[in-house]
């Protein structure tokens, strides 16, 4: 029974569906249908899923591009290999605006956030933080193919990715390989199926509480194009399109309506994965980026002695468990690096509190004004500074102090925590709680022997971090704290 | 051992106006190693003091700077000292100071040496086009130790008598432990000149010099109209109401001139065999330094470091200089910024009241494209702190060593008039350019930041280089540009002068531009030809430069398309064009237009094109390049014409051919204070705040005071340019000095006295 026809569509409706079992045998690839779940909760377990995928992928492919460089390129490459850091970039940032995507989608959905990046069905390796390497690259490139496109390296793209994820033991032909894209395409089926999700589910007021390209963006998209006087498109050069298709188009849609929730997620799935060979004019998608990668890393690394990267592990961690157990771990125990690695991961915290904070004062603010939820998300685009330089410093510092080559990298581990607390003022808090813990890390990074470029960042951020204290507890002081809701 | 050639170091002095007695202690401005995100500290200098007759002496560095002394503005008397340039060899030259033991050494003494000071004040000529309305100072050769007064002189005066006092030269009396050959130029008090016979509440008789008949006194007005006007339009004194704006652009001059002015010093040395050495300096008059712990993101130096190095970064630069210049940008960037209400500044509604009552550059552009009004960024991000913030982290993260990621977020010299969402974003934000448009940096800083990002990746933070400063050569012009003479505070220096000169503070460095093509004045703001000089190349007086192509092949337009969002289209553009206007161009600012064609080919020959013969009323109007195609015509014309050297031999002083005495400051506002009443702080935020005593409310937002708001209660006062709660326009003329208060660490300074802290 549809809401249109004027009646309400009780929960028990929602299961007398057409041919659910077939329905599930489709979208069953990504993810398993519970039989505790309605067809709402599975929607939204599925947008969690796209969500985790979304945060992964960012987190994997800065830990690659973070990881290309080092004074032992050859001059003469550095260009090649900075294209390749950019192109990478470029994508990692196109992947927080999916992110964001599908945050609004949730949003408009009525679930609350999620910026976990954990909980795969699939293989844990895909999503390795490791440093970029043709067998890494592969990964890239199968997990945002399109499902039926058909193009030369395809079956060496398939065979380098199962070796490479076989490395730790595995048998290549026993893994199993799945490309993004396939959650979209479930999401959007459950999605586009008014018996299932009918109406009733979507929350149009939401709107403007949604993460919007106007704030979010920083400016990354295509150049406008000239109109025509008919007020058509005119078309660009095709070098001026070649050099906008290496730049960031950060896609982040709202939605008010089912079409334009499907029309957001399938625009997020053909950035993505988007064929090889685009229709004139469009856009190149991740997986044409990462081809095109590919393709020269083929022609220009063949005999090549020198790496491209510096020299990392695979997921750097700081878990104090495992540390100094194994010889081979990937524990960053080195005494000049462990603070710096806990300091990024506090800011890594950091970032993604006052990302969930945006959202949740979204819905106190007066828009059309300066307000604390602006306030908030410059402090999130802070965070992703201090993240690019903590992580240029750990790539340069020593994992163990054992005499290894290796260097320590970015560890990116998720915080143990991602709730916000349900009083406003208790998030303030939060905020001010972590920012204490940095600041001790800080305090211990400037008593080591640090170099002195990165002892003059710790000054600087110990002076920013004393500024944001000062602003927090001035907005705790404007609030009355016994107030909870 | 023989001196080849003299130098006056610095080559460009900046002397600011005050009617204190005493000059301003030497001071300059270091980094708070406490909180290295902080204001920079104003750390007290060596300083010299000359007494009565022309002695020299050192004093202590003082333990605090005081601005002001009994209520008046000290004002910043600077040194220029004279170098000689020795060496066997070019390579090996020096510069050594002209001191007693080289004279000595020479047998010779400081009476052989003589010096000539020549200033003006160009401001009423540049606007009634009328030479007799010039006001020239010269001092001629003279080597005592007397305070030479700078008496400016006008035939417009209503006697030969009567002057505006420019200030003073004095050639100290070198002796003890400073034999040093060095003038002093003390500027003057900064008041203002108006026309005789006229009752006016500002002007006290004895000031009242210019004859009220000649052009000056009711500029204007429908018998004398303004033909030749400057952007922006109007900057002198009018009668009320004020600014024109609200009146219709009816704006009357009420006859004034100040005291500002700027020109040449020289001096000669005569050797015993007759031969005569000579130098020169610049130097002009310019307002205080009102917040001089702060600098702002283009400034001068930047472009004269665009002149001498080029626009381009060298790959030989050391990674830690180009960072440490990147970081630099950066950090005057949020300098500038926190001086900004960048809610006002980004045409957001204030309490309701809508964004086209207040100035911005989205204001502007509003009213120069005749289009609605539109933010620039949304208008729920804009707090100050925040945005400071924010470019805070920048910097950290630069001097942390990350590759800067945003050049792209830059905007190009070629972008200044890109209107869309995109390019009214790009940075520096919501500030003007010496063309009217959105500011940009010079090629050179963008290209510091392009540099810093291609390289930081492949840097190695085991070895960090000392970069030492640069040697002090007769080769090294940037040295020389930002040498800082004993006694002289960091706010005599270019790096304390703004860039972005529409019109400009200390000088509006647009003048300099206008004769690099030997043979043609082009004007100050756009590609107009005013003047020729080669008789057979006078019909292009009234054409437009439109290109000018070099002999390397490349080709420089000198407009650029003025682009705005498609309104039925978010990813179209279109060209914004007007009735005035109906191609769309802006002409391009000259410091970055010409930058490309400065390097490599002065005193080579370019290719000039101009616009063909137009009807008037299209003449006026920017026109487009067009070239040949098919039956269709070119647009142009083209010349051969010279570019000039933009330094006087190979010294670091600005040509003479490119301006004579008071041409750098003739298109600044009469009087000089008009201006801090009418500009908003798009223009130059660190050296002309708006939002101070900034901090942090309850509400977690910015906070703070107008700085043109009499009483400052911690809440802002809009400026619509009428509200009583502001120091209007007269309350300025009458007491600048009470009005205009210091900024440092970003508060008002209380009102800092060293007579007070004395008694």
């Amino acid at each position: 029974m549809s809401p249109r026809a004027g009646g309400a569509v009780k929960p028990a409706d929602l299961h007398q569906r057409k041919n659910l079992s077939s329905l599930a045998d489709e979208i069953d690839r990504s993810l398993p249908k519970r039989r505790d779940m309605s067809c709402h909760d599975y929607l939204i377990a599925l947008l969690h899923l796209g969500s985790s995928l979304e945060h992964a992928l960012m987190v994997q492919y800065l830990y690659s591009a973070y990881s290309l460089g080092g004074d032992q390129v050859p001059e003469e490459h550095r260009p090649m290999i900075r294209r390749w850091r950019e192109t990478i970039l470029a994508v990692a940032r196109e992947e927080m605006g999916h992110l964001l995507t599908v945050q609004n989608v949730l949003t408009f959905l009525g679930a609350g956030l999620s910026l976990t990046r954990e909980n795969f069905p699939w293989e844990i390796e895909w999503f390795n933080l490791e440093p970029f390497s043709l067998g890494a690259l592969a990964c890239y490139v199968y997990a945002e193919m399109p499902e039926n496109e058909d193009f030369p390296e395809k079956k060496l793209i398939e065979k380098l990715a199962r070796e490479h994820l076989a490395e730790n033991g595995r048998n290549p032909a026993e893994i199993k390989l799945h490309p993004v894209g396939e959650v979209y395409d479930d999401i959007m089926k459950l999605l586009n199926d008014p018996e299932l999700i009918p109406d009733t589910a979507f929350q149009e007021e939401t709107y403007v509480l949604q993460a919007s390209w106007d704030d979010w963006g920083r400016g990354y998209k295509p150049d406008p194009r000239p109109l025509d006087p008919e007020g058509n498109l005119e078309e660009i050069s095709k070098p001026a399109y070649k050099a906008e298709q290496f730049r960031s188009h950060v896609m982040i849609e709202r939605v008010a309506t089912r079409t334009e929730a499907l029309a957001a997620l399938k625009a997020l799935s053909i950035q993505g994965e988007g064929p090889l060979a685009p229709a004139k004019g469009e856009e190149w998608s991740h997986f044409k980026r990462f081809m095109a990668i590919f393709t020269e890393y083929q022609e220009e690394m063949k005999g090549q002695k020198w790496s491209p990267t510096f020299p990392l592990p695979t997921n750097p961690h700081t878990e104090e468990k495992s540390c100094g157990l194994d010889p081979d771990s990937c524990c960053i125990t080195s005494s000049k690096s462990r603070n710096w690695a806990i300091l990024f991961n506090l800011r890594y915290r950091m970032l993604l509190t006052f990302l969930m904070h945006t959202f949740q004062v979204a819905r106190v603010t007066r828009p059309g004004e300066p307000n604390i939820r602006g306030m908030l998300m410059h402090k999130v685009f802070a965070e992703m500074y201090n993240l690019k330089t903590i992580a240029g410093i750990l790539v340069q510092l020593p994992l163990r102090d054992d005499g290894s080559p290796l260097r320590a990298g970015p560890p990116f581990e998720p915080p143990y925590n991602l709730r916000l607390p349900a009083a406003d003022v208790d998030c303030w808090c939060l905020h001010l709680d972590i920012l204490g813990t940095a600041s001790g890390i800080c305090k211990k990074i400037l008593e080591s022997d640090s170099r002195h470029e990165d002892r003059t960042y710790i000054e600087t951020l110990i002076d920013l971090d004393a500024q944001t204290k000062d602003w927090v507890n001035q907005i705790l002081a404007g609030m009355n704290s016994t107030e909870r809701y | 051992m023989t001196i080849r050639a003299l130098r006056i170091l610095p080559p460009f002095a900046i002397g600011r106006l005050g009617s204190a007695q005493e000059p301003l202690d030497n001071f300059t401005i270091v980094d708070d190693p406490v909180h290295p995100l902080g204001f920079r500290l104003i750390r007290g200098a060596e300083t010299l003091t000359v007494n009565d007759e022309g002695k020299i002496s050192k004093q202590r560095p003082p333990e605090t700077v005081h601005f002001k002394q009994d209520g008046h503005i000290r004002p910043v008397a600077p040194f220029l000292e004279v170098f000689a340039v020795m060496g066997k060899k070019p390579s090996d030259e020096l510069l050594v100071p002209l001191d007693l033991d080289l004279l000595a050494s020479l047998r010779l003494d400081a009476t052989k040496v003589e010096w000539r000071v020549s200033v003006a004040n160009r401001k009423v000529v540049r606007r009634t086009g009328n030479e007799h309305d010039l006001v020239a100072a010269h001092i001629d050769w003279f080597s005592d130790h007397e305070s030479h007064k700078l008496e400016g002189h006008c035939d417009n005066f209503i006697s030969p008598e009567a002057c505006i006092d420019f200030g003073r030269a004095r050639y100290i009396d070198p002796q003890g432990d400073l034999p040093g050959i060095r003038l002093r130029f003390t500027p003057a008090k900064g008041l203002i000149y108006g026309p005789s016979g006229i009752e006016d509440s500002v002007i006290p008789k004895e000031r009242a010099i210019y004859d009220r008949t000649k052009d000056w006194f009711k500029f204007g007005d429908k018998n004398k109209p303004a033909l030749n006007q400057t952007v922006p339009p109007s900057l002198y004194a009018i009668f009320p109401p004020a600014p024109s704006w609200l009146n219709n652009n009816v704006a009357i001059s009420r006859g004034y001139l100040d005291d500002a002015c700027d020109g040449f010093v020289e001096v000669r040395l005569t050797l015993t065999n007759g031969k005569q050495l000579t130098a020169m300096a610049r130097i002009c008059a310019a307002p205080p330094a009102l917040v001089p712990d702060s600098l702002f993101v283009r400034s001068l130096a930047d472009d004269l470091d665009q002149v001498i190095n080029g626009p381009a970064v060298s790959r030989q630069e050391p990674y830690e200089v180009t960072r440490d210049h990147a970081a630099d940008i950066v950090r005057r960037a949020y300098e500038t910024v926190r001086f900004m209400n960048v809610t006002v500044m980004n045409g957001n509604n204030i309490k309701g009241r809508s964004a086209l009552l207040l100035d911005s550059m989205p204001e502007e552009e509003a009213a120069d494209t005749e289009r609605a009004i539109r933010p620039v960024m949304s208008p729920e991000t804009v707090d100050t702190l925040a945005i400071m913030a924010l470019h805070e982290e920048v910097y950290a993260a630069l001097r942390g060593g990350a590759a800067s990621w945003f050049i792209d977020l830059l905007r190009k010299p070629e972008e200044v008039a890109d209107f869309t969402d995109r390019g009214r974003r790009k940075m520096p934000a919501l500030m003007c350019g010496a063309d009217n448009n959105y500011l940009a940096l010079t090629y050179r800083q963008i290209d510091t930041i392009r540099k810093l990002g291609e390289d930081a990746p492949f840097h190695s933070k085991a070895v960090e280089n000392k970069v030492g400063p640069e040697p002090l050569r007769p080769r090294n012009l940037s040295a020389q540009i930002n040498y800082a003479a004993a006694g002289n505070p960091v706010s005599s220096r270019p790096v304390t002068s703004v860039a972005n000169c529409c019109p400009g503070l200390e000088v509006d460095f647009r003048a300099v531009w206008r004769r690099m093509f030997k043979g043609i004045v082009l004007r100050e703001y756009d590609n107009l030809v005013v003047d020729v000089d080669d008789p057979r190349k006078k019909r292009l007086k009234g054409r437009r430069l439109l290109r000018v192509r070099v002999p390397s092949g490349r080709a420089f337009l000198m407009m650029t398309p003025i682009r705005g969002p498609a309104a039925s289209d978010p990813d179209g553009e279109i060209i914004l064009s007007t009735q005035f206007n109906p191609h769309g161009l802006a002409a391009l600012e000259w410091s970055n237009a010409l930058a490309h064609i400065l390097w490599k080919n002065q005193g080579k020959t370019v290719i000039c094109d101009f616009t063909k013969p137009l009807p008037k009323d299209e003449a006026d109007m920017q026109q487009p390049l067009i070239e040949r195609d098919g039956d269709r015509p070119q647009n142009y014309v083209s010349f051969k014409f010279k570019v000039r050297h933009f330094f006087e031999g190979d010294t670091a002083v600005i040509s003479t051919a490119l301006a004579k005495a008071g041409e750098l400051t003739q298109g600044l506002c009469s009087p000089w204070q008009n201006d801090y009443r009418e500009c908003s702080c798009y223009y130059w935020a660190s050296a002309r705040p708006d939002y101070i005593n900034v901090e942090p409310a309850g509400n977690g937002l910015s906070k703070g005071d107008n700085w043109l708001q009499k009483e400052r209660t911690g809440d802002y006062v809009p400026d619509d340019y009428s509200d009583e709660r502001l120091i209007l326009y007269d309350d300025l003329f009458n007491e600048w000095e009470r009005w205009l208060r210091f900024q440092v660490g970003g508060r008002d300074v209380p009102d800092d006295d060293r007579a007070k802290e004395n008694s």
